[in-house]
């Protein structure tokens, strides 16, 4: 049971982590879908 | 990673539909439009048939060859307004935009609605058919073998089945598999049936939710299935016993127990089914999840082509000059068949780790299994696990 929590616990993470780290890391699709002119917010 | 992906793609679109493939057209006589459309085309259109745009599809003008409007008396170009159009409706337009995705420079394509009308029939239609038939049967197959009972008399001993980090990367995996496929399945039909049901306000925050469950909860579903791959994927090679235990359809019918290592020929089957397939879903979620970046169809179309494998099947080459858009449908269409695919596979192993059999669901619940239901169903793990316990306290 406890691996059972563990692991949901840690797919919680994962997610919310990736949520935030991938517009970080300039992947959101505005970044990426527009030019150098463009100022993003 | 880019060849074991295209490697998955092509193993896996052996059994796509022929959605690519064109057939040649019958010559038709235009003369009495002038080498335009005829009536037969436009009806063909109307009725939702193919229709061969070869005749016109080219008909673009020559760019080019205009004079340059700085000369006196200089045309507007070398193309025509209908060639224009013409060059936009086929995707052969030199576009300039700002705009960095490739689609941005595909201004019309006409696969939006074939895409819709695929997702909407065929898809869910034969997708669920294929979920709710495996669980009808197994429901049949319950009523009728009823629950696998441990055979002999429980020993009250214990044997540790699967270690911690074992369980924990098994519910890493089965949790996100189960809301990737909730979520999946709200994307996917949504629009179809929970609009009617709930209303589209209501509808317009379940939709953005699950977006945002199914593209971030994939992370762990990916990581789940590295690791799965190496915690596992010694037991799981191919193994003599294997035969016997297939022959005997694993004594599910009774006929005793076949003896069988940690996995018998079943479970292998499961494991390389969540590795081949959940790769393979991985690798067009991957495609989807990055927009435009990582397109996959066409190069596989393409290898298949070299193969000989559309031909060999007695279809026409398929299609490789596919629009950005339509590589995004292909991967979407694509991630939907493996799933429910998968999903089927996957109910009958909750089915046989829960309600179908004594004993089994203790191996990733606690980790530990009662010993005779081990030696009903494993005995060579067990015999493999005495020996090295008696190694163990022969050397201590």
């Amino acid at each position: 049971m406890r691996e059972i929590i563990l692991a949901f616990a840690a797919m919680a993470v994962i997610a919310v982590a990736a949520s935030y780290a991938l517009p970080q890391m300039g992947f959101s699709s505005q970044a990426q879908t527009s030019g150098d002119a463009v100022r993003l917010d | 990673m880019l060849r074991l992906i295209y490697a998955l793609m092509i193993t896996f679109s052996l059994s796509l539909p022929a959605f690519s493939q064109e057939t040649p057209a019958a010559e038709t006589d235009r003369s009495a439009t002038g080498g335009a459309q005829t009536l037969e085309d436009i009806m063909k259109r109307q009725e939702g048939q193919k229709v061969d745009n070869s005749f016109r599809s080219g008909l673009t003008g020559n760019p080019g060859g205009g004079r340059a409007t700085t000369d006196q008396l200089g045309t507007l170009g070398g193309a025509s307004d209908p060639e224009l159009w013409r060059a936009l409706r086929f995707d052969s337009a030199d576009i300039t935009t700002q705009v960095q995705h490739p689609a941005a420079t595909v201004l019309i394509q006409d696969t939006g609605m074939w895409w819709l009308q695929f997702r909407e029939g065929p898809l869910s239609k034969y997708g669920f058919g294929l979920v709710l038939g495996t669980m009808g049967l197994l429901v049949l197959f319950y009523l009728i073998r009823g629950r696998i009972r441990i055979d002999g008399e429980k020993t009250g001993r214990k044997i540790l089945r699967f270690k911690s980090i074992e369980r924990f990367a098994h519910w890493l995996l089965a949790g996100s598999f189960i809301l990737l496929g909730l979520t999946g399945v709200i994307s996917l039909l949504g629009r179809k049936f929970l609009i009617p049901a709930l209303g589209p306000e209501a509808f317009s925050a379940i939709a953005i939710g699950a977006k945002w469950v199914h593209n971030n909860v994939s992370w762990a579903f990916m990581l789940a299935i590295v690791m799965i791959f190496f915690l596992w994927v010694v037991h799981n090679l191919p193994h003599k016993t294997d035969i016997n235990w297939l022959l005997k359809g694993g004594g599910i019918f009774g006929g005793g127990h076949p003896p069988a290592k940690k996995f018998n020929a079943g479970q292998k089957f499961i494991f390389w089914s969540v590795i081949v397939l959940g790769g393979s879903i991985s690798a067009s979620g991957l495609s989807l999840l990055f927009p435009f970046e990582l397109p996959m169809f066409a190069a596989t179309f393409a290898k298949l082509n070299d193969f000989g494998i559309p031909q060999m099947l007695g279809m026409a080459e398929l299609n490789t000059n596919l629009a950005p858009h339509t590589e995004m449908q292909y991967a979407q269409l694509w991630h939907a068949i493996v799933s429910f695919v998968l999903f089927a596979i996957v109910v009958a192993h909750i089915y046989i780790g829960s309600v179908g059999m004594e004993g089994a669901y203790d191996a990733m619940g606690s980790g530990e299994v009662e010993e005779q239901w081990a030696r009903e169903h494993h005995s060579l793990w067990v015999e493999e696990v005495k020996a090295k316990e008696a190694q163990a306290g022969g050397s201590s």
